[in-house]
Parts: structure tokens; C-alpha cells; sequence
């Protein structure tokens, strides 16, 4: 993973190598610091002729162009890089950062744990360039909304559900529930063999079913969300199950 | 006879079933004709025609109402008895025009006109229907008419007399499609009205957001007033302090008594800042009024918006009661906990839709989310839930909206896309 830094504070610039040298980040093999700039148009340079994944940048940049162009720079040249931002201040536009620019994290400077927040996104970071590397990325459901852009492993994912609104689906997953415009065979496709389509409006993950209710015909999932399967799927569905699960009959 | 109830059970509850879009089971079929097709075989052998009409009309009716929950049911049922009757006129007349005078032809063309009214209604009226929101009062008026108009076509078919007559099934054709008719434009009238209504609460709505900005607004002014007004009296101590060169006394007056008081004119003037981009005066005046709220309740709200946003494509007394909710929440979330910082951005996207993004920290991070939209549950106790129920019912209407909830490292997201 090539890091860039650009921050205009020297101490601020110094800090924040040693903090990474020093890390146990840095035993990887792969991580390499790529470039620390203290002005934009070194990155802009640096980026006409190579590539990097982590962009350490500073918001408050004392430059022609500010933090947020120049991630909007990056980001137009590499949709999958993680930026990083570092600020004075806490909390501001947040928001605006991860929606508009798919920012990965903030990292507040005046903070006493700042080394700490520091190495732990930088982790995170590190993980999402080996999903990228490794195609673990094709493990994974993802929901774009405005540049952001949410992963979900598909381990996570309970089932999708067409909502009674055409084109809308549902998907329900451990941590959240989701609405995206799309249809389930489109999804069918992205998806692996723990799915399973069971139902013209829904498609489950065979491996978070509790309950399967034969005179209803109805599936409970895991976390209590019902979903319906047709008789014409019975077949197919009670031989995808998997055999090592505890599924009730009823 | 028996064909006659046969034809007439499949034609009734055939049609139920579709424009309900129940899914016909084997329960729900046994439960159709133990409770409602064979006591109306008895009635009509044992009893009039009469009754055993009124009978199915009321015991489909429940019926159909228990399995679907809605008072759409009711309404539903008189509308396939009235196309059922209509089609069975409608037969008759083609019939006895065209001379033939089969038997099989008529049940033919009653077919026929059964399921093409059906279809019509499903696909256009129903579908028109279901984007307005009806009140009660307008509900019962339509259930009302349907009745009255079924009654009417029952005392025209029964006490007329003899169908036989070819004269008399054509006069009778013709005035049951007047009735038709007059009915049609009668409730196209009643939905116009309804449609006008609805526009004139949408900017009653908007005005009383707007008042609530003016409000704000004026509250700024008058603390800058204030301000002015005291402007030369701080000044003068300023200078004395200056003159007696007395540096902790001007450090003391001016954080503990100028910088305190003037925060309260800052944060107000600030809150208005940040909603100058917004255009939407009904969303200015929603957040404005939740910021001061928010003021009130010492809880910190940031607003972000960093480009203008000048529209937003969704009925606006929709997407302000939404949002209300889900700032409440956000907010009633966050006063319990110390230092939360409630985020809220209303942002434009490159696809041109508007994402609007409710961020608060939560402590609690075991809530199960996918029955958080169910109306009996909340983690707050009985009857407080029903927020975020309704947030899922409002937004249902809206094929262009859609909503994502989720928790993050504590935090409690709920993000509102717009297309």
C-alpha cells in the first residue's frame, strides 16, 4: 500500500511519518510511505507519473488549492483509493467529505490520541487495499449513495425483498437496512451460492435461516425477518440448505 | 342454477383476489366458500334473492377486510359486484342485439366484460387512487356511494321485473350506464377536490415553516440590536481597562462577560448562516426551527450544506414530516448522552439527486434495525414508536425515495436519497 502525505505544518508532517514508521502497520512488506508533499502541486506531480492508495491530506491546506479539491482530483483519477483526512477541527463537514468524496475517515489533530485514531484507519485502509488486491471485494454487496459507497459482506446479508413500490428493494443486513433501485434477477447475478431466490420478490442468504414454515410458507430469518418462498422453489430450496444448519420445520 | 352460483362465485371472488393481490391459498379459498358461497346457496334456495345478496355483499366484505386489513376491502367488493352486475347487463344487451340468443355467447361476452372491467380498474383507477391520501371522512363517503349505487342496480334488476323483454334490458342497459356515468364524474369532481385541498395544506405548510424562519430571523435581528445598543457601553469599559492598562481585569470582562453573551447572538446568527444555500423555504424553516430547538435543549446540531440546493423532488409535506422525525429522534437519542454532536447534510450528488444524512451517536449499538419500522416496536416504551413506522408508510408512496438506515462505530445513520 503506497501512502501519500500532504500536510503544509512541518512538525505536523514529521509526526505524522515517525507515527507510521513506528507503527506496527509498517511490518508489512507492502507498506510503503510513497510521497510527503507539503503543498498540493507535489501530489498533483507525484500523480502524473505514479499511483497511490492511501491519501493522508490535510483539509486546512494554507494553498491555492484546498484539501477538498485536491481529493476530488484523486478521487476523479482513482475511484478506489482511501483518503484520509486530517483536521483542526472536529466535525467539520463530516458529511460532506464521506457523501461527496467518499472520504474513509477523519482524524481530528488536536486530539491526545491522535497516533492511535491515526494507526487504526490506517488499518482499515490496509484492509480495504487488500480486499482491492486480493478480490475479496467480489465477496461483498455494495450500495452506492451519492460517492459513498457502503460495503456490506455478504455474510452480513439477511435477505432482499422487493418493496411493495416496484424497482425498490430491500435489503436487510446486520448492521442496517437498505434501499436501492434495481431488481432482484440483476442482484441474482452479483451474488454467490449462499443465495438463494426463493420467491419472485425475495432472494435469502441460506445460511441465516431459523425457521421454515410449511403451511404459511413462510422463511424467518435470523434477525426475525419473514420472508416468503413459492411452492414451485420448495424443491430446490430444502436441497440448497445447508447441512450442517439447525433449521426448525413447522 | 348451480352453474349460475358457480359462474357467479368465480366471477366475484376471482376478481377479489386480483384486485386485493391476495394470493388465493388453499385456506383462504376453503374459508371463501365455507363461510360465504355455501350459506348463500342456502339462502337463495330457502330464503329470497334479496337477503342472499345482502349477505354475500356483507359476509365478503369482512372477510376480505380480515385478510387485507384495509378499508379498501370494502370498497373493492362493491365495486366487483357493480362490474358483475354491469357485465351481466352489458351481456345481455350484446346479446339480445345480436339475436343469436345462446346461452353460451352470453356468458361469453359476460366474461369478457368482467375481466376487462377488472383489469381497467386494477391498472387505472386503482393505481391512480393510490398515490392520494383519502381522509376518513372521504373513505366512508366513497363506501357510501358504492353501496347506494349496488342498491340501486339490485331494486333495478329485481323490481323491474322479467329480463326477458328486449326493450326492457335495453332501457335498462341505457339507464344504468347514465348512472354510471353521473357516478364517474360525481367522484372524479370529489378527487379534484381533494387534489386542491391537499395543495392548499402542502402551502400551508410551507407558510408556517417559513414563519418559523421569519421567526429566527427576527430573533437574530433583535439580538444584533441588542448588540448595538450596548456596542458603545463596551467599548468604554474596554477603554478604561486599556487606559489603567489592566490586562487580567480586560481578560476577565471580556470572556466572562462580553464572549458569554455574545455566543448566544453568535450561534443564533450562525444558524441562519449555514441554511443560506438552502433554497427549499419549507426545508429552511424545518431545520431552522429544529436548530433552535436544539438551542434550547443545549444539544449540538451540526448543519452542513455545502452547495445549493434550490429543489427537491418529493412532495415537501412529505419529506418535511419525515424529517422531522427522524431529527427527533436523532436529537431525543442524543440529549441523553454527554458531548454528542447531532450531524445533519443536505447534500446534491453528481446524479443530481439530494441525499440528506442524520448522524447521531447511540449508545445502545444491540438494536435490531430490521424491526425498528414495525409499529409496535421502540425501545422507548408503548406508544412512542410510531415514528419511524410511519417514516416507512409516508416514504412507501414515494417510488423515487429511498432509505438507508444503519450503525456505525456508534453511530446511528439514517441516510434519505431523493432521485
Amino acid at each position: 500500500m503506497k501512502i501519500v502525505i500532504c500536510e503544509d505544518d512541518a512538525r505536523q508532517r514529521k509526526f505524522l511519518q515517525s507515527t507510521i514508521v513506528h507503527s506496527s502497520l509498517f511490518q508489512y512488506d507492502d507498506v510503503e510511505i510513497a510521497l510527503i508533499a507539503s503543498n498540493p502541486s507535489e501530489v498533483f506531480t507525484y500523480l502524473k507519473e505514479h499511483r497511490a492508495n492511501c491519501f493522508l491530506l490535510d483539509i486546512e491546506l494554507q494553498h491555492e488549492i484546498n484539501g477538498l479539491e485536491l481529493a476530488n482530483t484523486i478521487r476523479s483519477k482513482d475511484p478506489l483509493a482511501s483518503i484520509i483526512f486530517i483536521t483542526t477541527y472536529a466535525d467539520k463537514l463530516k458529511l460532506t467529505f464521506t457523501y461527496k468524496i467518499a472520504a474513509l475517515d477523519f482524524i481530528v489533530k488536536n486530539e491526545p490520541n491522535l497516533a492511535e485514531n491515526l494507526i487504526d484507519t490506517l488499518h482499515i485502509a490496509y484492509q480495504k487495499h487488500q480486499n482491492i488486491q486480493t478480490e475479496q471485494i467480489d465477496k461483498t454487496f455494495q450500495v452506492k449513495i451519492g460517492e459513498h459507497v457502503q460495503i456490506i459482506p455478504f455474510t452480513d446479508i439477511y435477505c432482499f425483498a422487493t418493496s411493495l413500490n416496484a424497482h425498490k428493494i430491500e435489503m436487510k443486513e446486520k448492521n442496517g437496512v437498505y434501499e436501492f433501485f434495481s431488481n432482484l434477477t440483476d442482484i441474482e447475478q452479483q451474488l454467490d451460492e449462499r443465495f438463494f431466490r426463493c420467491h419472485r420478490g425475495y432472494i435469502i442468504n441460506l445460511q441465516h435461516i431459523r425457521k421454515i414454515d410449511q403451511t404459511y410458507r413462510t422463511i424467518t430469518m435470523t434477525n426475525g425477518s419473514i420472508c416468503h418462498y413459492s411452492f414451485r422453489y420448495k424443491k430446490a430450496l430444502i436441497k440448497a440448505l445447508p447441512s450442517t444448519s439447525t433449521i426448525i420445520f413447522e | 342454477m348451480l352453474l349460475f352460483i358457480l359462474r357467479d362465485s368465480i366471477f366475484i371472488f376471482g376478481p377479489l383476489f386480483y384486485l386485493l393481490t391476495i394470493r388465493p391459498t388453499k385456506i383462504k379459498l376453503i374459508q371463501v366458500i365455507v363461510l360465504v358461497i355455501l350459506p348463500f346457496c342456502l339462502l337463495l334456495t330457502y330464503t329470497s334473492q334479496l337477503i342472499a345478496i345482502c349477505f354475500l355483499f356483507i359476509t365478503a366484505s369482512l372477510l376480505f377486510y380480515l385478510f387485507t386489513k384495509s378499508i379498501v376491502a370494502f370498497f373493492d367488493v362493491t365495486v366487483v359486484l357493480l362490474i358483475s352486475i354491469f357485465s351481466d347487463n352489458l351481456a345481455q344487451f350484446i346479446n339480445s342485439q345480436l339475436t343469436t340468443n345462446s346461452y353460451i355467447l352470453e356468458i361469453f361476452w359476460f366474461i369478457l366484460c368482467q375481466i376487462s372491467l377488472s383489469f381497467l380498474y386494477k391498472n387505472c383507477v386503482k393505481k391512480k387512487l393510490s398515490s392520494l391520501r383519502f381522509p376518513f371522512k372521504m373513505q366512508l363517503l366513497l363506501i357510501i356511494i358504492g353501496i347506494l349505487t349496488l342498491g340501486m342496480f339490485y331494486i333495478n334488476v329485481f323490481f323491474i321485473g322479467v329480463q326477458d323483454n328486449k326493450a326492457l334490458t335495453t332501457a335498462n342497459f341505457f339507464i344504468q350506464i347514465t348512472y354510471i356515468l353521473l357516478i364517474v364524474l360525481a367522484v372524479t369532481l370529489l378527487i379534484t377536490n381533494l387534489n386542491k385541498m391537499q395543495a392548499i395544506q402542502q402551502k400551508e405548510v410551507a407558510q408556517q415553516q417559513f414563519f418559523e424562519y421569519m421567526q429566527a430571523l427576527e430573533q437574530v435581528n433583535t439580538d444584533m440590536q441588542k448588540f448595538r445598543h450596548d456596542y458603545t457601553n463596551i467599548l468604554m469599559s474596554l477603554k478604561n481597562y486599556i487606559e489603567d492598562e489592566d490586562l487580567q481585569g480586560l481578560k476577565h470582562y471580556f470572556y466572562s462577560d462580553i464572549m458569554q453573551v455574545e455566543k448566544q447572538t453568535l450561534f443564533q446568527s450562525k444558524i441562519i448562516g449555514t441554511l443560506e444555500k438552502l433554497e427549499v423555504v419549507e426545508l429552511k424553516g424545518l431545520l431552522s426551527s429544529k436548530l433552535l430547538l436544539a438551542n434550547r435543549l443545549q444539544q449540538r446540531v451540526t448543519v452542513e450544506i455545502p452547495h445549493p440546493i434550490s429543489s427537491v423532488n418529493m412532495n415537501l409535506i412529505d419529506l418535511t414530516r419525515v424529517l422531522g422525525i427522524l431529527i427527533d429522534n436523532a436529537m431525543e437519542a442524543s440529549v441523553e448522552i454527554a458531548d454528542s454532536v447531532v450531524h445533519i447534510a443536505v447534500l446534491s450528488t453528481a446524479q443530481q439527486s439530494v441525499v440528506i444524512v442524520i448522524d447521531n451517536v447511540i449508545h445502545d449499538t444491540n438494536i435490531n434495525i430490521s424491526t425498528i419500522f414495525d409499529y409496535q416496536s421502540s425501545s422507548k416504551g408503548d406508544g412512542r414508536g410510531i415514528g419511524l413506522a410511519n417514516v416507512k408508510e409516508i416514504l412507501q408512496a414515494h417510488a423515487n425515495v429511498s432509505l438507508n438506515t444503519r450503525i456505525e462505530k456508534q453511530h446511528f445513520i439514517q441516510e434519505l436519497q431523493i432521485f
